[in-house]
């Protein structure tokens, strides 16, 4: 009886309304650097050179059904995905809106698991909510001035969970030990003025490799606690900003900044609205909101998933970072600087018997991202072997048989062999569960 | 609701700090200082600049060569305008790691096929010389890369082997369209070193130059001293010194692959599973060997510096940016891949018949070199950051 009392009173508490100025503003900007988001990735013609033009295309185990549509239908899904981002920012419609773009934006990222980023999957992750959570629409109170208290804190503890497994896989040696892999990225800004040599040292490699994690795994409380909350998103700000002028990580920071607004104060836009026009904003019409239990319960098994999903890799043997198994999905963030070279052994039955040798080496079908991102992870290079083998006996062959010759350095060390070459990679099957044909990480990991 | 105010001198200092990181990460001053840029303009002036240079002057020799001979077609002339054009090869190979910009950009006069159209097309030569067409650089340009350029000018050469004199002696339209193919080269070679030379301050051109500035001082626009059809570029092709050395040190990668693929590869049966002796480069003049190990030169010249290595070269920058054992491990797999080649007997059209354990022995030699450049000394340099197509994360 107590429990029971104890969970309704949880309930209670979750059910409370909540300003809806918080959400309504996190939406619009969502919204918007999701517009700057696609019009960007339109303006690069990344949506004809990344989907349209390869004639290979890495898929998601299970989705290999889907593919990027033919022109003029593929300019017509970024345009509609464009379209769906400029209605969640305004607010029309916002949940059908934002569930049009989820689905969207997910179909694009599934078309290629090369282009996989991880705030790309927090995109959609967070359009899902907005589709799914009572998501305030237009820029008044007209339209709702509460939200219930849980789709606040849906939303912040989506993005705290991201931030915490960022934080955590970064304790590992590699990280916090050896500094890599961002000693060799920082190596790269020594030009800087004034700064440059101080990032091409030990210390400053080391500091930011501390600063990094201490900084994801204690983000997320300090935006949520109000005494903090101002002097931690100021810190959020430089942090993003500085990765954003260091590194090639596109929207990246925007997307991370963007969303940590949804620990602001509920009613944050009201307090800017009176500092900004000197005017008091007009207070919410708060009134109870219904304690229906299944939009808890949705919500419950999505936080649950979003918390077991990224966990995965833990079931796998060896070092994630080396194999790559359960490494998508995971909040697995700069974690690697990784490099390496593939070629196959493509075996086959000639008519008169004899066996044939060639070598195929997968620059001649291959983009050069995906060239880049096929050679260091494994599951790619079985699907690349897969092909080799369709090619092969679509031009006649019998028994044909994929080697992979597979190397890669990863973190800073020399490059070692990744893949069993005695495994003939074709003939094994696309599973979830851990992959026999890679070989255990230098024993130097 | 209470609201919480930061002290303005917090204010201030945040938005110090942001403006500082903004503007020193954006401003593009640092060169002198980042080793990145001097490695870049040592390949532009020692490696690239001088081997066009080298080039140049060897077509302009091979072309003195085939006017000599034309005037008095003897075995000792044909000797010298065969060696000529042996020289001018292997200028030209030692080149193929810059087999980008004006290489293969239309925009930048895309000359790479117009000077090194492979495999040699004989059938296209005979083809032009049984026809009434004028035999002059213009009429060549329009009847197609097939007749022109290093691999035409060989099979004029070399095609008719012991029969080439007396094939020149009974057939004149030979020799002109040997001088016209000659002048031709020449006048390409002068092209392709223009397209990557920046112009001088008041010169005024119509041709693709200054391609080298897009290397050199990549993300920065250098008015004046690069253009493009007449114009002056607007738009660099490298974001930054990263991305400028990632195009150069990947290429040494492709270059490699391509020696292991194509040159000894294809002609090995490891492409289609079928021996290809006549797929060889260089197949008429026998020195397809003599290609790869050119091609092998010019990547030492990359890594090792211009000037026999006096200047800056690839290896001379990982000092202090790389694992102790890479740079010995590199030098180690380029002498090896060295000797793997020298092992095969010409000529390689017989080795891969009746030799192919020493070519497939020097494809194997050749692929650790390849893994030490793509795996190793790029993820120590982080140069697979620059090389993007979309962002990084």
């Amino acid at each position: 009886m107590a429990t029971l009392a104890r969970l309704t009173g949880v309930r209670d508490w979750l059910c409370e309304p909540e300003d809806a100025a918080g959400l309504r503003a996190f939406r619009a900007i969502f919204g918007g650097v999701m517009v700057f988001a696609v019009v960007r990735f339109l303006a690069y013609d990344w949506d004809h050179s990344l989907y349209a033009a390869p004639s290979f295309h890495f898929s998601y185990p299970g989705f290999d059904w889907v593919k990027p549509l033919r022109a003029p239908w593929l300019e017509v899904q970024f345009g509609v995905m464009a379209l769906a981002a400029f209605a969640v920012m305004v607010g029309y419609h916002p949940r059908t809106t934002a569930a049009l773009f989820a689905f969207l934006f997910t179909w694009a990222e599934f078309l290629d698991a090369a282009t996989y980023l991880n705030h790309y999957y927090l995109i959609s992750l967070l359009a899902a909510l907005l589709a799914i959570l009572p998501t305030p629409a237009g820029f008044t109170d007209r339209t709702g001035s509460v939200v219930p208290r849980w789709a606040l804190l849906c939303l912040r503890v989506q993005v705290a969970i991201v931030y915490v497994y960022a934080g955590l896989w970064k304790l590992d040696g590699d990280w916090l030990l050896t500094a890599e892999p961002l000693r060799t990225w920082l190596r790269a800004h020594a030009h800087i003025p004034g700064l440059g040599p101080l990032l091409d040292t030990d210390l400053a490699a080391h500091a930011m490799s501390l600063f990094g994690a201490a900084f994801d795994l204690t983000i997320p409380f300090l935006l949520s606690w109000s005494r903090s909350r101002t002097c931690a998103y100021a810190v959020a700000v430089v942090f993003h900003v500085t990765i954003w002028l260091l590194f090639p990580v596109g929207v990246f920071s925007w997307v991370m900044l963007a969303a940590a607004t949804i620990f602001w104060s509920p009613s944050w836009p009201r307090a800017f609205y009176a500092r900004v026009t000197g005017r008091p904003a007009p207070s919410p019409t708060v009134y109870a909101l219904p304690k229906s239990r299944w939009p808890l319960g949705l919500v419950a098994l999505w936080l649950i998933m979003q918390v077991l999903i990224p966990a995965r890799c833990l079931l796998y043997p060896g070092n994630t970072n080396w194999t790559e198994e359960g490494f998508r999905f995971a909040w697995r963030v700069m974690l690697v600087e990784k490099t390496g070279q593939v070629e196959l052994r493509v075996l086959s039955r000639r008519s008169d018997g004899s066996m044939s040798e060639r070598r195929v080496y997968p620059s001649t079908f291959l983009t050069p991202l995906q060239l880049r991102q096929m050679p260091t992870q494994p599951d790619l290079i079985h699907q690349v072997a897969r092909y080799a083998r369709a090619e092969a006996e679509a031009a006649g062959s019998t028994e044909v048989e994929v080697y992979a010759d597979a190397f890669v350095s990863w973190n800073g060390r020399p490059s070692a062999r990744l893949i069993d070459p005695t495994v003939d990679l074709a003939a094994e099957p696309r599973t979830l569960g851990p992959a026999r044909w890679i070989v255990p990480a230098p024993s130097s990991s | 609701m209470s609201s919480i105010t930061v002290p303005a001198r917090w204010r201030f200092a945040l938005l110090g700090i942001s403006l500082a990181v903004t503007v020193l990460a954006c401003y593009p001053f640092g060169r002198n200082r980042d080793a990145r840029y001097q490695l870049l303009d040592a390949w532009g002036s020692d490696v690239i600049l001088n081997g066009y240079e080298e080039f140049e002057v060897r077509t302009r020799a091979l072309s003195d060569a085939a006017d000599t001979f034309c005037a008095s077609p003897d075995a000792g002339r044909l000797a010298a305008t065969r060696a000529a054009w042996d020289t001018a090869r292997g200028a030209w190979k030692r080149m193929e790691v810059f087999a980008f910009g004006p290489y293969g950009d239309v925009e930048w006069g895309r000359f790479g096929p117009q000077i090194d159209f492979w495999p040699a097309r004989p059938d296209k030569v005979e083809e032009l010389l049984a026809s009434d067409s004028l035999l002059e650089p213009a009429t060549l340009d329009a009847a197609g890369a097939a007749v022109r350029g290093l691999p035409a000018i060989e099979v004029a050469l070399f095609e008719r082997g012991d029969d080439t004199l007396m094939a020149f002696d009974s057939n004149p339209r030979r020799c002109e369209y040997l001088t016209a193919a000659a002048t031709d080269l020449s006048a390409l070679a002068e092209s392709v070193r223009l397209a990557w030379t920046p112009m001088a301050s008041g010169e005024t051109t119509a041709v693709p130059r200054g391609f080298l500035l897009q290397l050199t001082y990549p993300g920065e626009a250098v008015p004046g001293a690069t253009q493009l059809g007449g114009a002056p570029v607007a738009m660099p092709s490298y974001m930054g010194p990263q991305a400028s050395m990632a195009e150069v040190v990947n290429r040494i990668g492709f270059t490699i692959e391509n020696i292991r693929a194509e040159k000894l590869g294809a002609p090995l049966g490891q492409k289609t599973g079928t021996v290809l002796p006549d797929s060889v480069e260089s197949r008429y003049s026998g020195r397809s060997l003599l290609d790869v190990l050119d091609v092998l030169d010019g990547i030492e010249r990359v890594l090792e510096g211009g000037r026999d290595g006096e200047a800056m070269g690839l290896l001379d920058y990982l000092v202090g940016r790389s694992p102790v054992a890479l740079i010995p491990a590199v030098r180690r797999h380029l002498a090896a891949s060295r000797a793997a080649v020298l092992a095969i007997e010409e000529p390689l059209a017989t080795a891969v018949i009746n030799a192919p354990a020493t070519v497939e022995a020097a494809i194997a030699t050749l692929g650790e070199l390849q893994r030490t450049i793509q795996a190793d000394v790029i993820g120590t340099l982080a140069l697979s950051l620059a090389f993007n197509d979309a962002d990084g994360d």
